[in-house]
């Protein structure tokens, strides 16, 4: 019934389907063909769960097909759009227990497997007044079209199943809760009590009969960072219902899944729907939103105005009163910031020695160093993380500075602390000490490394001179000596032969 | 036959080819038949101090223009040019001028046509530089004169040293010496062969244009100059065409406008391809804009407008300041530097016309178009 394709074929029998840049015979739709809709579930379940419904879903059709003999069939129809599309489908078709075919319109012949790798080609067509004949190597059949189901219907027929408690799943963080009216009073009361951040609302839908008194109505909650203890009450509690969030318009009720991924079919849900699956099957939707305030609002609490206590107006004291007190400085577990300085004890001089001979120019160049009898002061705006020496300090406020790990206490602003500081002019201010006694260094005092640090250096004399550089002399011409006949003696031109 | 061939060729780089290059007496040895190229073009030098002194003596020689890692010698085309020229140089000896002599002046000269006509243009910039070393050596040539007076007669030595001595007591009257480069004795009147003067002045024209680099360098003296399809690939080597541009910069620009202006002409109505252009007009306006970066530059704007090629030559730096896309490169200067440009550029548009900045612009929009694709 079927023959291979062969390499570079550009003619088939089969109408509609041409080999695509790989070579595979392709063509613009793919179709899977399934037994039963439960294998069709297992398809969209499997697919959704590796990659996303919503590539396929813009094409997609599932249709119930019908047979000459009146057997059924389900058949999903997507856009083919390339082979390697083709091949995932048609990997994950084979494990669902489908078959997959490709064409255009109406005839669709067997895809690609591994006995032929670049696709099939009829043998003869089927001239039957049919809605769609499908060829494989071991049939061929014609079909009719039932009817069509909406992926979307198929959904929500669905229900999600339970998962078993023992997997240990951590709820996510943001949940949504449903309860009865009559519960969902002291749950505002509960929730608000144990300082959980939730909003709520009251969702109304209209009566689904005549026979019915009113409407149903319904609590909703919207909690952040529940614990899980209050989550696992919830959810025990009759007429209470908690959803997980799978989307920004999709939850499923905690402990249940949903068979198919619903986070990947994402463009079936209308964004400002909520759509809430409950472990029964019965699907919330919820259009508008209902308004939602914070639950702090909604609690009820008893006021009596009479009993209030009065106000007292305070009166100040005539007294002035004062305060004095001392800058200090304490350790601090903050991490350190702004470390453009050391400080280096004067009997550490040598081995401030030894590291700048180590140092590379880049980090010599942006050193800055004042000496005075008792220390040396290194400053570098980039970080004097290069200079591994002394005690590194930490630039609280411009050209203050503090060691590290240590903070001024009271913990003042950077601008009050620059007041504080009277009589520093341009200098650098550095604060040591328990008592944080400040110590000030000019700014004259400061200079390159290379300045402070280095003797100068006297070079010898000597003498040298550039090489000469001779111009080519003109050539000047001389005959050779005159010959009564020029051309005697010259080698002859080689005869042809 | 192949020993008298190595002999001819020995004899030929050691006593002609050797000095010409690094300077002092150069001998014009025998002439040199045309069909000997075959051997000559492929020969190997005996003697490895004479080869030295060539391949020396070429690199000094462009040293100023550019480098090159190789400079192929003996090659065909180079030793076509040195032999064409070593026949031409031998025709200026009044010598030859003489019965018996006389009658193989046309057959030199023959073989002089025939070795200019078998030059091919170079294909590498080692192979344009080596012809351009050996040639403008050539033209370099002097021949010194010597005219000895004495009482009774006038002694004439051309390019040789002078034999006579005077009789004691008496000495000469008059000694006059006179020296002339073969870049004038080739093309003009000299003092013998007078039926040859225009055949000889024209085959070194000939010449010159088998050397793109010294027919762009030697544009003064040479009628009719052309950009061919040779002077356009060596104008698209960039390192190339700055040593010519500034080589001519530094030895003045007083000519360079009306010879390069009719190239310019001739070479747009030819309607070559666009990417052909380019390096024509980049050649044209670098030269320009290095002229005014240069204050020793010769080429002052002239208080009457130019006219016919000058025109068409001071149109083509003024055109590239109103033409988009990669013409603009060619003029991305430092701000000042630009603005002297630009200055003059103005004022060339003025001396050149409106008629002649369209002309230009149209060349060098159609370089752009190349380029873009």
């Amino acid at each position: 019934m079927l023959e291979r394709a062969a390499l570079h074929q550009t003619r088939f029998r089969t109408p509609g389907v041409a080999p695509d840049s790989r070579g595979v015979t392709l063509g613009q739709q793919g179709v899977v063909l399934f037994p039963s809709i439960d294998r069709l579930v297992a398809f969209l379940r499997a697919y959704g769960n590796e990659g996303s419904l919503d590539d396929l879903i813009t094409h997609l059709k599932i249709r119930r097909l019908i047979t000459p003999l009146r057997t059924r069939e389900i058949m999903l129809s997507i856009a083919a759009e390339s082979s390697y599309r083709m091949d995932r489908v048609a990997g994950i078709a084979k494990l669902a227990g489908g078959l997959v075919f490709t064409g255009t319109a109406r005839h669709f012949v067997k895809y690609r497997d591994s006995a032929s790798p670049l696709g099939y080609d009829v043998l003869e067509l089927l001239d039957e007044a049919a809605d769609m004949v499908l060829y494989h190597d071991t049939f061929q059949q014609s079909y009719s079209f039932e009817r069509e189901i909406p992926l979307r219907d198929l959904i929500f027929k669905l229900t999600p199943y339970r998962i078993p408690s023992g997997e240990g799943r951590q709820a996510s963080s943001r949940l949504w809760a449903s309860a009865e009216v009559g519960v969902g009073a002291a749950i505002l009361t509960y929730l608000f009590r144990w300082q959980v951040t939730a909003r709520a609302a009251l969702a109304e839908w209209p009566p689904e009969s005549a026979f019915d008194d009113q409407g149903k109505r319904l609590y909703l909650f919207d909690m952040s960072e529940a614990p899980e203890r209050i989550v696992k009450l919830l959810d025990s509690l009759p007429g209470v219902h908690v959803f997980e969030p799978l989307g920004k318009s999709v939850a499923v009720e905690y402990g249940y899944e949903h068979p198919i991924a619903l986070d990947s079919a994402a463009s079936l849900f209308d964004e400002n729907t909520l759509h809430l699956f409950r472990g029964d099957g019965d699907v919330l939707q919820l259009n508008p939103l209902p308004p939602f305030a914070p639950v702090r609002s909604l609690v009820r609490t008893p006021i009596d105005v009479d009993a209030a206590a009065p106000t007292r107006t305070f009166q100040g004291s005539d007294q002035s009163l004062t305060l004095g007190l001392d800058l200090k400085l304490a350790p601090t577990s903050d991490p350190w910031r702004n470390v453009t300085a050391t400080v280096i004890p004067i009997a550490e001089r040598e081995w401030l020695a030894r590291l700048l001979y180590a140092l590379p120019p880049a980090t010599l160049a942006s050193l800055r160093m004042g000496v005075s009898d008792e220390a040396i002061y290194v400053l570098d705006p980039g970080g004097i993380e290069g200079l591994p020496l002394g005690v590194f300090q930490s630039e609280v406020a411009p050209r203050i500075y503090v060691p590290s790990g240590l903070t001024l206490v009271p913990a003042v602003a950077p601008a009050v602390l620059e007041e504080l500081v009277r009589d520093r002019g341009t200098g650098y201010v550095f604060f040591s000490g328990e008592n944080a006694t400040p110590v000030v260094v000019p700014r004259e005092a400061f200079g390159p490394v290379s300045r402070r640090a280095l003797r100068n250096v006297s070079a010898r004399a000597i003498g040298a001179r550039a090489i000469d550089m001779e111009e080519p002399r003109l050539p000047l011409l001389r005959y050779d000596a005159a010959r009564r006949f020029p051309l005697w003696g010259l080698p002859k031109e080689p005869k042809e032969k | 036959m192949a020993r008298q061939l190595q002999e001819l060729f020995d004899e030929f780089a050691k006593d002609f080819v050797a000095p010409l290059l690094k300077g002092g007496e150069t001998k014009a040895v025998r002439v040199l038949p045309a069909h000997v190229l075959g051997t000559f073009g492929h020969g190997a030098f005996s003697d490895t101090e004479v080869e030295q002194q060539i391949r020396e003596g070429l690199s000094d020689a462009v040293a100023d223009l550019a480098s090159s890692s190789v400079m192929p010698f003996p090659e065909p085309g180079a030793m076509a040019v040195v032999m064409a020229g070593h026949n031409l140089i031998a025709l200026t000896d009044p010598k030859l001028d003489r019965r018996f002599a006389r009658g193989s002046l046309p057959k030199v000269l023959g073989w002089a046509n025939e070795l200019i006509d078998s030059i091919e243009a170079p294909t590498t910039r080692g192979e344009a530089l080596t012809r351009h070393a050996l040639l403008s050596r050539l033209l370099d040539l002097t021949r010194e004169d010597t005219i000895l007076r004495s009482w009774a007669y006038t002694y004439r030595f051309h390019g040789r040293a002078p034999t006579v001595k005077p009789v004691p007591p008496f000495d000469f009257l008059d000694k006059k010496t006179t020296r002339q480069t073969m870049r004038r004795l080739l093309r003009a009147h000299f003092d013998a062969n007078v039926e040859l003067y225009e055949p000889i002045a024209k085959a070194t024209n000939r010449l010159v244009t088998r050397s793109p680099i010294t027919l762009l360098l030697e544009h003064k003296d040479v009628p009719d100059l052309r950009f061919g399809e040779a002077v356009v690939s060596v104008l698209s080597d960039s390192g190339l065409r700055q040593g010519i541009i500034q080589s001519i910069v530094r030895t003045g620009t007083q000519h360079v406008a009306a010879p390069f202006g009719h190239a310019l002409r001739h070479f747009a109505a030819m309607d070559p391809p666009g990417e052909y252009i380019l390096p024509v007009v980049a050649f044209l306006a670098e030269l320009q804009i290095l002229e005014v970066m240069d204050d020793r530059a010769g080429h002052r704007p002239k208080d009457v407008p130019a006219i016919g090629d000058e025109e068409l030559f001071s149109a083509v730096l003024p055109a590239l300041f109103e033409t988009e896309g990669a013409a603009k490169e060619l003029i991305q200067l430092e701000k000042t530097d630009y603005e002297r440009v630009r200055a003059r550029a103005a004022q060339r548009k003025a001396e050149a016309g409106d008629d002649a900045v369209e002309m230009a612009r149209s060349i060098a929009e159609r370089a752009v178009a190349a380029a873009r694709v």
